[in-house]
């Protein structure tokens, strides 16, 4: 008999409240009903074919629900098949077309030079516009980079390295952080790997958006769609035996766990999705000697960590914090602080803005009170968001490691 | 002393079907009923209103009453019917020998089947099992028991009819072989009162070979228990029978947030006998699993067990092959007028075995009115405009389930003032508020926490009460309900019927659920524990 | 070493185990059973049905031969309690109790519950002492009815001759899904301290009297801040304010659960969250490696030993199949059950259930054994409610077992 039953969804979720307790979203907004109203229990009533809850599009998806969770229930999932059920149903706003498809449009301006795209974000008649289609003007969007990360990793002379790793660029360190995507680029070719970035440094397919943001504002096909291209290269260069990373601990819990929970039949039997955290190989990097950590500096540096979500739910502990902890002469401080509020592009809805300022705020006030002038996380919009409510610099923790390696 | 014309015994369907019609022609009665309302067999079934097609190749007679009533109620109890639709379903293990004879007896009794194809019967219901081979579509429905009751009560209320719950009889009286009256005890107060009456009709289900034995008269009934599962979630969206001879677990319902799997059959040791075994769950999944064969996995609210009255005269088998068809006894013959038994049935039939008793019962006191019940609705439908307000206080989707609920009585929480709208939600699974709770509270029917629950879903979702109990105990200790008085009772009772139905299952989720709920009466709240310094 | 739980017991015992200079990991999935709890310690309420008097240590050895707490002896019991309240107090965390004999603490039914540790906040002593007792209603705060409290708080000795009054407070919110947790993370805000001392300040009034006061609330004095906010507010309304026991989410557990993460935080424990470990490399006597499912697929984590703190059959450390099976979850060790499914429980839900003390039996030192005493891998060690022996609902012992058996797993390792 088998011992581990396979309880069925939503038939796991024994109503211990406990995601409630952690959802930052209810905690600071009233209106949310809550990860387990809309998740688990609304799922009995959508079986009984009721239909939609408006309230869904409150949820982050900052996944604190599922990682809270003592059943394994996929509470975050439900929340974001509703999204997509209401997004089948009612015309979607622009606004959320624009938020979920960065990449597309990104693609669509590429031949606009970055000082006119970033002039039209910061320049006051333009906010104005973007207000009236729902982008709140106080957010601080980020800032288009004047070259995408892919053009300027195919002009890069990387060594000539007889190992080499495939990276998932991800679109915000592509469009906005090309300089974040360079950093892992040298430390990796410091530790003797050469860095593959499909369709760019050589002319297999490329990734493309993972397909997250689309799911967190209900474009399920679109999602789907994208999963499919990107499964197709993994499992290619999977076949190769070659580690696949990603920086972004986002695109990694969405290829490597939701693209198995949303689209299972895409998955082929036996076929595994993962994505290496970059963090956690460089980790092994060291544990192998393959890359050897300069001698401690005279002067001691706090840097002070966040631990994205995302991070958090990909279930092997905080390979960010244990990288900094590596290095000589850092001293990292965990924030501990919860999420940070920015949940992708949540936190630039106008309507949504508020909230994540509120659900930051913990977090603000830890970067304030600590003494560290460099902060540090691996999610770039959560990155954006502490600078922007943290008032200070934060980089990718594979950039503090580069600057110390000279 | 009290006095009535006729008095009905047994608050379940057929009871409160003949209150119902007796009230519409305008005839005074009064319904006594040991328990709360539909707390017997009417509430311990699968929920299917048949279609009759279960029915039709052993009981052409049956099948035509089965259709015919279908089509009534779902005309009358619009509220109380889930008009899904039922599959026949030919698995691997049955005959395919059975289909061809089954197909005419439903023509003969004008139930329409159409044959769709596995493909199509899977896409519709992807949890069925891969390898089935025949299917038709009939046209089944999902009854609620406990609602069809309580709407057939309010409707008997409006016109006239009484209802008394928790009142037992405990003697019949007759002078010259003639009904005189009944002596009934309240159990909430252990008073015992004389009721005269003209007329008495036995409507008590498994119990009416005990009622007719106070009046010194014999029915030929046994109590048979049929045991069923209830499951958290919906598997599937059509009722789900097997093709072949009725036989045990082979029907899967879905009731509305729940499914049921159904049934067992077996001679219980007495009307009250409702504790199912675990070999009869362990019987009934891996019957069930050739349907839907993830039903180990699936999780179990509870099970739990009713008695069907059947009819077995001394030469008749008991149990499946005992009759499904009602039976009138008219006590006369065996020189007690004014005494007749109703027994056997369907609930599906509940009402047409009303409107017959009903017809002996006026054809004996000389009323000539006919019986109105099929062309009546139980209850009105709601006003969009009262709908769109509940759906302002509550979920999206709550605003249905409470308008189908409350029937009639709908408006009443809807319009409550703004300030106190009782919008909280106690029972989060079932989408319970306070305000429902309440007015639930104030009927004169309702004396537990129980008879909120059969009339609300309160403690019948995924919780099983384990959030909700505490908060309805609490809200009743507000307004005064008497039972709440000593919340602690009030609770403990209410949670151990959820324990009962629990135990035989205790693995997977339902071992999980269960070290919760008690982890939270128990070891925080101790609700068990003696206190130093109680009085 | 590698601690799979974050509940109370995988807390103390990384937290101790850390404390001797052991490098720790901690593998949690969700959010552990504190998240529930009302954050007391109920070490021994009763045996057998009966309430324990005393120290409940000293009641011990009435418990029987398998009850966790004769396996590791009732000194190390002390001992533990005493590690714990240490913590506690290093960590600022305001526990009152243990000593003397077991405090009742008030809870939203109305009832009261032994236990050993609590927070002040809680103490029955101080309802006995006052003259009139205001029992606080919230509207909208649904899982909390003064009416019901008040009807049985009626019924104690020491407390029915008191002047007892329900008066409600406006409602911090109207919405149909209110907590206690949401009004005390309101009250932990300045604006919400000040909302909750005006209306408690119209509370008093309206039953105005000189005499001593106790103020019966929901857990709403804050999740980071409940002592200081509960001082000021006492002192501003002279008067004692007491918070019941409430159901889920858990507001006293959440304070606690956040005070040990910090401690653990503090001595180098370093914490995998939503790891769900599934399966055990075992080598002759040796389990080398637990394997967990992480993303992308799966993960093994090396020690040199390993503490399983992964609880019952709530949080899925006890696995229980169809026809009265059960397995521990990560090593798949089927236990010793009753083979007939009727003898997994008793009639009454509450009363002490056999099912309910199914789980891994250890030696004296929490390494695993066979049904037949064979040592099973000796650096493993189970540590709370994994553990086979006691009832802890019936007992009211849960968190007891949960620190001293955490305590002696992270002692042993």
């Amino acid at each position: 008999m088998n011992m581990n039953v396979r309880i069925p969804q939503p038939d796991r979720c024994i109503a211990c409240a406990t995601c409630v307790a952690v959802c930052p979203v209810a905690q600071n907004c009233p209106d949310f009903p809550g990860p387990r109203m809309m998740g688990p229990a609304r799922q009995r009533f959508r079986l009984m074919g009721m239909g939609e809850d408006e309230a869904s599009h409150y949820c982050a998806n900052c996944k604190n629900c599922d990682i809270a969770c003592p059943g394994d229930v996929p509470v975050s999932a439900f929340i974001m098949r509703a999204k997509a059920e209401i997004c089948k149903k009612n015309f979607p706003k622009l606004r959320d077309w624009i938020l979920a498809h960065g990449e597309v449009l990104a693609h669509c301006l590429r031949f606009i030079p970055a000082v006119f795209k970033n002039f039209g974000m910061t320049f006051a008649p333009a906010r104005l516009l973007l207000d009236a289609i729902g982008i709140a003007r106080k957010a601080s969007l980020p800032n288009f980079a004047p070259q995408a990360f892919r053009a300027r990793l195919a002009r890069l002379a990387q060594p000539n390295l007889s190992r080499a790793v495939v990276f998932f660029p991800g679109c915000f360190v592509d469009t906005y952080e090309p300089e974040s995507g360079l950093d892992i680029v040298a430390v990796l070719n410091r530790a003797g790997y050469k860095v593959i970035v499909p369709g760019t440094t050589d002319d297999s397919g490329a990734f493309v958006c993972c397909g997250l943001p689309m799911v967190a504002n209900g474009f399920w096909q679109d999602a789907r769609d994208n999963a499919r291209r990107n499964l197709k290269t993994l499992a290619a260069w999977a076949a190769k035996g070659m580690p696949i990373l990603t920086a972004c601990p986002s695109c990694a819990l969405m290829i490597g766990k939701d693209y198995a929970e949303y689209f299972p039949a895409l998955i082929a039997p036996g076929q595994s999705s993962s994505l290496v955290d970059v963090c956690d190989f460089l980790i092994g990097c060291v544990e192998r000697g393959e890359l050897a950590l300069p001698a401690a500096p005279q002067k001691v540096e706090t840097v002070f960590y966040h631990a994205p979500c995302h991070s958090r739910a990909l279930g092997i502990g905080l390979p960010g914090l244990d990288l900094l902890r590596e290095i000589p002469g850092i001293q990292a401080e965990y924030a501990d602080s919860g999420c940070c509020g920015i949940s992708g592009s949540y936190g630039f809805k106008k309507d949504k803005y508020p909230i994540a300022m509120r659900v930051g705020a913990p977090l603000f006030e830890a970067m304030r009170q600590s003494g560290a002038t460099l902060c540090a996380s691996e999610c770039g919009t959560c990155r954006v968001q502490m600078r922007h409510g943290g008032g200070k610099q934060t980089v990718h923790p594979v950039s503090v490691l580069r600057r110390y390696l000279g | 002393m009290q006095q009535t014309r006729i008095v009905v015994i047994g608050g379940g369907a057929t009871g409160i079907g003949i209150l119902r019609d007796l009230s519409m022609r305008g005839v005074p009665a009064v319904l006594l009923e040991q328990g709360g309302l539909a707390n017997g067999t009417s509430s311990r079934f699968h929920g299917l209103l048949h279609s009759g097609a279960r029915y039709a190749a052993s009981d052409l007679h049956a099948a035509c009453e089965c259709i015919e009533e279908n089509t009534i109620l779902r005309r009358i109890g619009r509220h109380c019917v889930e008009e899904f639709e039922g599959l026949f379903v030919l698995t691997r293990e049955d005959d395919p020998a059975y289909v061809a004879p089954w197909l005419a007896a439903c023509a003969r009794a004008g139930i329409i089947t159409e044959e769709i194809s596995v493909e199509e019967a899977r896409a519709r219901e992807p949890a069925l099992a891969p390898d089935i081979r025949q299917v038709f579509r009939v046209p089944d429905a999902g009854v609620d028991g406990f609602r069809l009751v309580w709407h057939n009560a309010e409707s008997a209320r409006r016109y006239g009819g009484e209802v008394r719950t928790y009142h037992k009889v405990t003697g019949i009286e007759s002078v010259n072989g003639k009904i005189t009256g009944l002596t009934v005890c309240n159990t909430l107060n252990r008073e015992s009162y004389p009721l005269a009456c003209e007329y008495i009709v036995n409507a008590a289900g498994p119990w009416s070979g005990e009622i007719a034995r106070l009046a010194g008269q014999r029915v030929d009934i046994t109590p048979d228990r049929g045991t069923l599962l209830a499951f958290n979630h919906r598997f599937t969206s059509h009722i789900v029978n097997r093709l072949h001879k009725s036989a045990d677990g082979d029907i899967f319902v879905p009731h509305g947030s729940i499914t049921i799997l159904g049934t067992t059959s077996a001679q219980a040791k007495n009307p009250a006998d409702t504790t199912p075994t675990p070999e009869e769950v362990l019987r009934l999944l891996s019957l069930g699993e050739k349907l839907f064969p993830d039903v180990w996995e699936y999780r179990i609210l509870r099970v739990f067990a009713g008695n069907r009255p059947l009819y077995t005269p001394p030469d008749h088998d008991a149990g499946r092959g005992a009759s499904r068809n009602f039976v009138i006894v008219d006590h006369e013959q065996d020189g007690l007028a004014g005494f007749a038994s109703i027994f056997g049935g369907k609930l599906t039939t509940y009402r047409l075995m009303a409107e017959k008793m009903t017809d002996l019962v006026c054809a004996k006191l000389g009323v000539a009115t006919p019986c109105r019940t099929a062309g009546i609705p139980l209850a009105a439908q709601p006003a969009r405009a009262t709908l769109e307000r509940a759906g302002r206080r509550l979920p999206a989707h709550g605003a249905r389930l409470v308008a189908e609920r409350l029937g009639d009585q709908f408006p009443k929480i809807v319009n409550a003032p703004e300030q106190d709208s009782g919008a909280d939600l106690l029972c989060e699974c079932e989408m319970v508020t306070r305000a429902e709770v309440e007015l639930v509270a104030a009927d004169p029917t309702t004396h537990f926490l129980h008879d909120i629950r059969f009339r609300t879903r309160l403690g019948m979702g995924t919780c099983q009460g384990t959030c909700c109990s505490l908060r309805a105990v609490g809200v009743l200790s507000k307004s005064g309900v008497a039972f709440a008085a000593d919340p602690r009772t009030a609770l403990r009772t209410f949670l151990q019927e959820r324990w009962r139905g629990l135990r035989p299952v205790l693995w997977g989720a339902q071992a999980q659920k269960c070290e919760f709920n008690r982890a939270l009466y128990g070891a925080t709240l101790n609700l068990n524990g003696a206190d130093d310094e109680a009085d | 070493m590698l601690v799979v739980g974050s509940g109370m017991a995988g807390l103390i015992a990384a937290i101790t185990a850390a404390s001797r200079g052991k490098s720790v990991r901690l593998a949690a999935r969700g959010a552990g059973h504190l998240a529930v709890g009302n954050g007391c310690v109920d070490v021994l309420g009763y045996v057998d049905g009966e309430i324990v008097r005393g120290n409940p240590v000293d009641s011990i050895s009435r418990l029987s031969g398998d009850h966790p707490y004769r396996r590791i002896g009732a000194e190390t019991v002390a001992e533990s309690l005493a590690f714990f309240a240490r913590l506690c107090a290093e960590n600022g965390f305001d526990l009152a109790g243990g000593n003397g004999e077991n405090q009742w603490i008030p809870t939203a039914l109305g009832s009261f519950k032994p236990t050993w540790f609590y927070t002040p906040a809680m103490n029955r002593e101080t309802l006995s002492m006052a003259d009139r007792i205001v029992i606080t209603h919230m509207p909208w705060l649904k899982d909390c009815h003064a009416d019901m409290v008040k009807a049985c708080l009626a019924r104690q000795r020491r407390l029915m001759s008191k002047d007892m009054y329900i008066e409600e407070t406006a409602p911090f919110r109207a919405h149909r899904n209110l907590t206690p947790l949401a009004a005390a993370r309101f009250v932990d805000t300045e604006a919400g301290e000040r909302w909750l001392l005006s209306q408690l300040l119209q509370c008093l009034q309206r039953s105005s009297s000189g005499r001593r006061t106790a103020v019966l609330l929901p857990p709403i004095l804050g999740v980071t801040r409940s002592a200081e906010i509960r001082a000021r507010l006492s002192e501003a309304l002279d008067a004692d304010l007491i918070e019941m026991a409430s159901p889920p989410p858990g507001v006293g557990g959440l304070r606690i659960r956040r005070t040990l993460l910090r401690a653990a935080a503090g001595v180098g424990v370093t914490v995998m969250e939503n790891a769900h470990v599934v399966e055990a490399r075992v080598q002759g006597q040796r389990c080398v490696s637990l394997v967990c499912d992480a993303t992308g697929g799966e993960r093994e984590v090396k020690a040199d030993s390993f503490i399983i703190a992964t609880g019952g059959f709530l949080n899925g450390g006890l696995v229980a199949a169809p026809g009265g099976k059960v397995c521990e979850a990560i090593f798949g060790h089927a236990l010793p059950a009753p083979e007939r499914t009727e003898d997994w429980t008793m009639p009454d839900m509450l009363d002490s259930q056999p099912y309910a003390k199914l789980g891994v039996q250890t030696n004296t030192r929490l390494n695993p054994i066979t049904p037949e005493g064979d040592a099973l891998p000796d650096n493993v060690y189970f540590a709370g409610r994994t553990l086979a022996g006691y009832d802890f609902v019936n007992e009211k012992s849960g968190m007891g077992v949960a620190i001293a058996t955490g305590y002696h797993a992270g002692m042993n390792c």
